[in-house]
């Protein structure tokens, strides 16, 4: 991984998967559930794309097993739980960083064409 | 809306857990215990909320079957590449028999009579049939892919063995072939 601010573009099933994480930790059906939360129903996460994901965002260091049991009554052993890790927050803000500065720039160009609109007229 | 009754959902977990050892060693041992428990999650999801098991369990089956095709393409050898894409599709293919049988309440894999002639009835026998015929033909035709080059070879020999495999099936399902030999004999 580089250093923070340089980091790759996550694909969006990475970026999905860290924000479901982000504030807590979860197991694999929770994380496709609050995937179709986060996103108003638009993005339905299937098992495969779930764990081929998490298999490479926890070689890239982004997410990591979590011992974190929600109910130990219901939550037998074969649930496993996954948490964002110190890499994974950053990446995550490097991307919402660069969402942010497409939007600005979006806004800008819109503003642009605004204007070169009003001064043909 | 089709809700199954525990047996189906037995059989649909059954398997879904043969479907997760196509996966590559490594990932499987990583996480198909995850992906067994997920899947029964997402069924007693469904169940509480009243919703259908097909459509969605269909979209398990299918979305598991593109990533172990995925997966063992960036990690396995040629050979298992190869094998796991023709897997994969049977598995696909065999899903669409697999939830048309379970949606009939009379099908004898859920217990019922049987004997609709009208509804899809598929025995485990019809599912092993099938199978692998599947298997052989997409075995059959990557071999010839793989070993012949010329292009007219390669579509005559995967022709030929895609006649093969309907001949078998039509065979198979009716008797067709026998009862024109026993007519010319």
């Amino acid at each position: 991984m580089s250093e923070s601010g340089h980091q790759k573009p996550l694909t969006p099933a990475v970026l999905h998967i860290l924000l479901a994480l982000a504030d807590e930790d979860r197991h694999g059906y929770a994380i496709m559930k609050q995937v179709k939360i986060d996103t108003l129903g638009q993005v339905t996460m299937g098992p495969g794309t779930l764990y081929g994901s998490l298999g490479r965002m926890m070689k890239a260091g982004f997410v990591e097993e979590s011992q974190s049991r929600v109910d130990p009554e219901i939550d037998d052993e074969r649930r496993i739980y996954y948490g964002i890790t110190a890499n994974g927050r950053e990446a995550l803000k490097s991307e919402l960083s660069r969402y942010r500065q497409a939007v600005a720039l979006a806004k800008d160009r819109k503003l642009a064409l605004e204007a070169k609109a009003h001064g043909a007229s | 809306m089709v809700h199954l009754d525990p047996e189906a959902r037995d059989t649909l977990e059954r398997s879904y857990s043969l479907l997760l050892r196509l996966y590559p060693r490594p990932f499987r041992d990583q996480f198909g215990a995850s992906m067994l428990q997920t899947f029964r999650d997402a069924c007693d999801a469904d169940r509480r909320a009243g919703k259908a098991l097909v459509v969605s369990r269909a979209r398990f089956f299918l979305g598991t079957s593109l990533s172990i095709a995925k997966e063992q393409a960036m990690t396995g050898s040629q050979f298992t590449k190869t094998l796991s894409v023709v897997f994969s599709a049977t598995f696909v293919l065999l899903t669409i028999p697999l939830i048309m049988t379970l949606r009939n309440p009379d099908a004898q894999l859920r217990g019922g009579p049987g004997g609709t002639l009208d509804n899809w009835d598929w025995t485990i026998v019809d599912f092993v049939a099938m199978g692998a015929l599947l298997l052989a033909a997409g075995t059959g035709i990557a071999l010839t892919l793989g070993l012949l080059r010329r292009p007219g070879a390669r579509f005559g020999a995967a022709a030929l063995v895609g006649l093969g495999f309907i001949g078998l099936w039509a065979e198979m399902a009716t008797g067709v072939i026998s009862r024109f030999v026993g007519g010319l004999a």
